[in-house]
């Protein structure tokens, strides 16, 4: 099985995301690189950067190292490329920096592995992704950092491939409901009349944060500087002719929380973020929110292509793979599951 | 320079909002624009060198009209590479990013030398370029002028055969790691996945001894259910790791020595970026030149300031926001002391604004926004708000004015611009006058010129002062205005089209004119306050 059959030719940004470190990640770049390469392709690459804490400075193992063809074209930092064996053309020098140096975009021109480097802003990779197409690639694969799933939103890429694996949990039914959980973030519908919410949604961005617009289509902005830690604000201020609530920027668990404790419009009243990659919460939160009527909508639907699925952990457990991939498959039905390390492999 | 101005001065005269509104395309310009220093009377040739740069720059652009748009476009973005520069200097080894930007801008700087050898006019000493074409021809080997910058096989023949070595081992490495996977996959019929590793299913144990027949593939890890394999490291993988490093050890010696030779012209490339820098600021005073309709200053043989139709550019901006127009205003000092006096919201702080931001930008080699300016380049502005208050020095209104007095007066005998507006008004008003008075006829017998604002009546009945006055409220208009404040709450920018803010010699005798409680009145203070002032003024008097 090819990975890129699953990819329709408009998505030509693709943002690959891990659910946990050691989930497959570097294995699905590795195989897009490969069978792109095979068809032709100059591809992209770029990684969200990450903050020091998370970065192992010393060893820099973290990031993974990619083997990468002949006119490929990379974002990467000045130190990751005394820590790479490919020989490359300097093309350009971005200005942005990160813990790792400044980010840089080249062209290789002796084969071999590579780190990938990028910085971590929507802003940031938008423009890398830019300046990778302006010298020629014609697809942008966009490494996503572990836990940090930004990259996959629609603002930044048009498709999204999420790999998952054993890694996650020993027990296999709860790795699969976590990954469940995940893709049904993603697939949180779009609000209705979406062409009348995103106008007032673009009128929020320049008044506020937060806004709810009412059953005459009148926005209404609530002077709040973020919905974090202003739960209880917001729910007093929802009423009861109002269409949804527009929250531009984070929604976490917490705030929804505090809305339901002081109102029950919750279950009347939307909440909307711009998409799936804003909303922090635990599956069980969810469960629980959803069963009380809790309705979550959002502006740009996040286009999931594929989940791919590792039935090995590095920490010496192995799942079965057909039966892990059965379970994954009907869990999350209609969407593709794909084993990360089978169905494929060198010619 | 040693003192030129207080540090909180050019904010309260507006230049620092004026200099941040002097565009720059580049961080040298920025820099330079940010360490900005005034020419004193020493250096007055620089000063009229400047003013004809600003000059020649206009002419040129009128004749060729996309001028200014393309000069800004040629050293639009360039980096500051001065650090890299300096490292070369002290022979250290650049990296391929830093060989990348120097190259970069080698290019940018060619084509900034081609483009003004077509307009000598402008190509002025102040930017003159050392040439570059031996640094693009150095970094750019392969001749395709193309900005990037790669360690090309053209440096160094042994760089080329152990690359073109490399490429073939790593063919045959991937070759016979093709073949060892076939073999291994069609012998135990299990396909190596996608990390090349092997997973046998510990039911099938005999597939271990199969595998191990091939003396391909290593046991590296076991799980409950599966042995996994990994491919044993073929012969050939240490050459390659071998090439590898002498192909790290022959670059490090092509980057040392550009390096080396990119550090023997070090000086003239760093010059190179300030001919940069001069001339993007340069751009940047042509562009507010033409913004705010500047005129071309001209320095005096006799310390003096003269100024006609002058505008503040910061007040002007506002006022035009809110469609108002501004009033220029004449005004003309010598040494000794310029006394001017007026009615409330008159503009005489503004005036004296107006003249130390005119003379500080001129003296930084900028036009200034007048019909005409004749000045004196000082050896320092000396600004006294009259309302300011120094938090720091913990001191009242009174205090930070008599403090900054005191300063001024120490050096009121160099030639400086000392401007006091609404001197000793932080006091009580008798000995307010007392020492205004004193201060005034002091400054009148020193060489700085003195721009003094006063309420007071009779500071200025001093022979050697010569004295201003604001025209005022324009007579006959007042019923417009008083109906026009009736109507609002906010009477900002009301006033501002009643007030004729000229300035106009004073006869000596003729009384400061009183409009305080007029002005008052027509703000709305209740009729029984004014009459009761007016009551009071008359017992005084």
């Amino acid at each position: 099985m090819i990975l890129i059959n699953y990819i329709p030719d408009k998505c030509r940004r693709i943002a690959v995301v891990g659910m946990a470190k050691n989930a497959g990640k570097t294995v699905i770049l590795n195989r897009l690189i490969s069978e792109m390469t095979k068809e032709g392709i100059t591809i992209g690459i770029t990684s969200t950067g990450r903050d020091g804490e998370e970065q192992d400075l010393v060893t820099l193992t973290e990031k993974p190292r990619i083997y990468v063809p002949v006119g490929t074209l990379l974002a990467t930092t000045e130190i990751c490329l005394k820590n790479s064996d490919a020989r490359v053309e300097v093309l350009e020098t971005t200005g942005e920096n990160t813990p790792m140096g400044q980010v840089v975009v080249i062209r290789v021109r002796q084969p071999g592995f590579i780190q990938i480097a990028g910085p971590d802003t929507n802003r940031g990779i938008l423009m890398i992704s830019k300046i990778l197409e302006k010298h020629g690639a014609s697809r942008v694969l966009v490494d996503g950092a572990l836990d940090r799933k930004a990259s996959a939103s629609p603002a930044i890429t048009d498709g999204c491939i999420l790999a998952t694996g054993a890694v996650l949990h020993r027990d296999p039914d709860v790795a699969v409901a976590m990954t469940r959980h995940q893709t049904e973030m993603f697939s949180l519908p779009v609000i209705e009349n979406i062409y009348e919410v995103k106008r007032q949604w673009e009128t929020l961005k320049t008044k506020g944060t937060v806004g709810a617009i009412d059953d005459e289509g009148e926005l209404r902005v609530i002077p709040v500087t973020s919905a974090i830690n202003n739960g209880r604000d917001l729910g007093n201020a929802m009423q009861e002719k109002d269409m949804c609530l527009l929250i531009n920027g984070s929604l976490t668990g917490k705030t929804i929380k505090e809305i339901t404790q002081v109102t029950s419009l919750y279950r009347k009243v939307p909440l909307v973020v711009s998409d799936a990659t804003k909303i922090f919460m635990s599956e069980n939160d969810w469960k629980i929110w959803k069963r009380m009527g809790v309705i979550l909508k959002v502006i740009n639907p996040v286009n999931l292509l594929m989940v791919t699925v590792n039935p090995i952990s590095p920490e010496g457990y192995e799942f079965d793979k057909k039966t892990f991939r059965e379970k994954m498959k009907n869990a999350l039905e209609p969407i593709p599951v794909v084993d990360a390390l089978e169905e494929g492999g060198l010619d | 320079m040693s003192y030129f101005m207080n540090p909180d001065t050019p904010e309260q005269i507006g230049l620092k909002e004026f200099l941040n509104n002097v565009p720059v395309e580049t961080e040298y310009g920025r820099i330079l624009k940010e360490n900005l220093e005034p020419v004193t009377k020493d250096n007055e040739q620089d000063l009229e060198e400047m003013y004809l740069e600003i000059r020649g720059i206009t002419e040129e652009s009128k004749r060729h009209p996309g001028l200014l748009k393309e000069i800004r476009k040629l050293i639009h973005g360039q980096k500051n590479i001065r650090k890299s520069i300096r490292n070369a200097l002290m022979d250290e080894v650049l990296s391929d990013v830093e060989l990348f930007e120097i190259k970069k801008q080698a290019f940018a700087t060619q084509r900034l030398w081609q483009y003004l050898q077509q307009h000598k006019a402008i190509y002025f000493s102040s930017i003159f370029l050392y040439p570059v074409q031996w640094l693009t021809e150095l970094l750019d080997p392969e001749k395709t002028g193309i900005e990037t910058f790669y360690l090309y096989d053209e440096y160094d023949p042994d760089l080329r055969d152990i690359r073109s070595r490399k490429t073939d081992l790593q063919e045959r490495i991937l070759t016979e790691e093709k073949k060892r996977e076939k073999q291994a996959a069609e012998k135990l019929n299990i396909k190596p996945l996608w990390n090349r590793e092997i997973h046998i299913p510990k039911d099938q144990p005999e597939k271990q001894e199969e595998l191990k027949e091939l003396k391909t593939y290593v046991l590296s890890n076991e799980t409950r259910s599966h042995w996994i394999y990994r491919p044993i490291k073929q012969d050939q993988e240490e050459e390659l790791n071998d090439l590898l490093q002498k192909e790290e050890v022959l670059e490090q010696q092509v980057r040392h020595w550009l390096s080396g030779e990119i550090g023997k012209k070090g000086e003239e490339l760093l010059e190179n970026t300030y001919a940069l820098a001069r001339l993007d600021l340069l751009l940047g005073k042509v562009a507010v030149a033409m913004k705010y309709k500047c005129c071309m200053p001209e320095i005096t043989k006799e310390p003096l300031i003269e100024i006609t139709e002058g505008r503040h550019p910061g007040l002007e901006e506002k006022l035009k926001k809110e469609g108002l127009s501004y009033m220029p205003v004449d005004l003309k000092a010598k040494r000794g002391v310029t006394l001017i006096t007026g009615a409330n919201m008159g503009g005489k702080t503004m005036s004296l604004k107006m003249t130390a931001l005119l003379t500080s930008m001129a003296q930084m080699g900028f036009w200034v926004p007048a019909k005409k300016f004749s000045f004196y380049p000082m050896d320092y502005i000396y600004f006294s708000t009259g309302d300011q208050q120094s938090q720091e020095l913990g001191l009242s209104t009174f205090g930070a004015e008599v403090f900054g007095l005191k300063k001024a007066l120490e050096v009121a005998d160099k030639k400086g611009l000392i401007l006091l507006d609404e001197l000793a008004s932080g006091t009580n008003p008798k000995e307010g006058y007392g020492i205004s008075k004193a201060i005034v006829d002091h400054l009148s017998q020193r060489s700085a010129i003195s721009i003094v604002t006063t309420h007071y009546d009779g500071t200025g009945e001093l022979p050697e002062v010569r004295h201003l006055q604001v025209v005022g409220l324009k007579e006959g208009k007042l019923e417009g205005l008083e109906d026009e404040l009736k109507k609002t709450r906010n009477p900002a920018g009301i006033f501002e089209k009643y007030m004729d803010y000229r300035l106009v010699p004073k006869e000596s005798g003729e009384p400061v004119p009183r409009d305080a409680i007029r002005v008052a009145e027509l703000m709305g203070l209740p009729e029984k306050i004014l009459m009761d002032a007016r009551k009071y003024l008359m017992e005084k008097d």
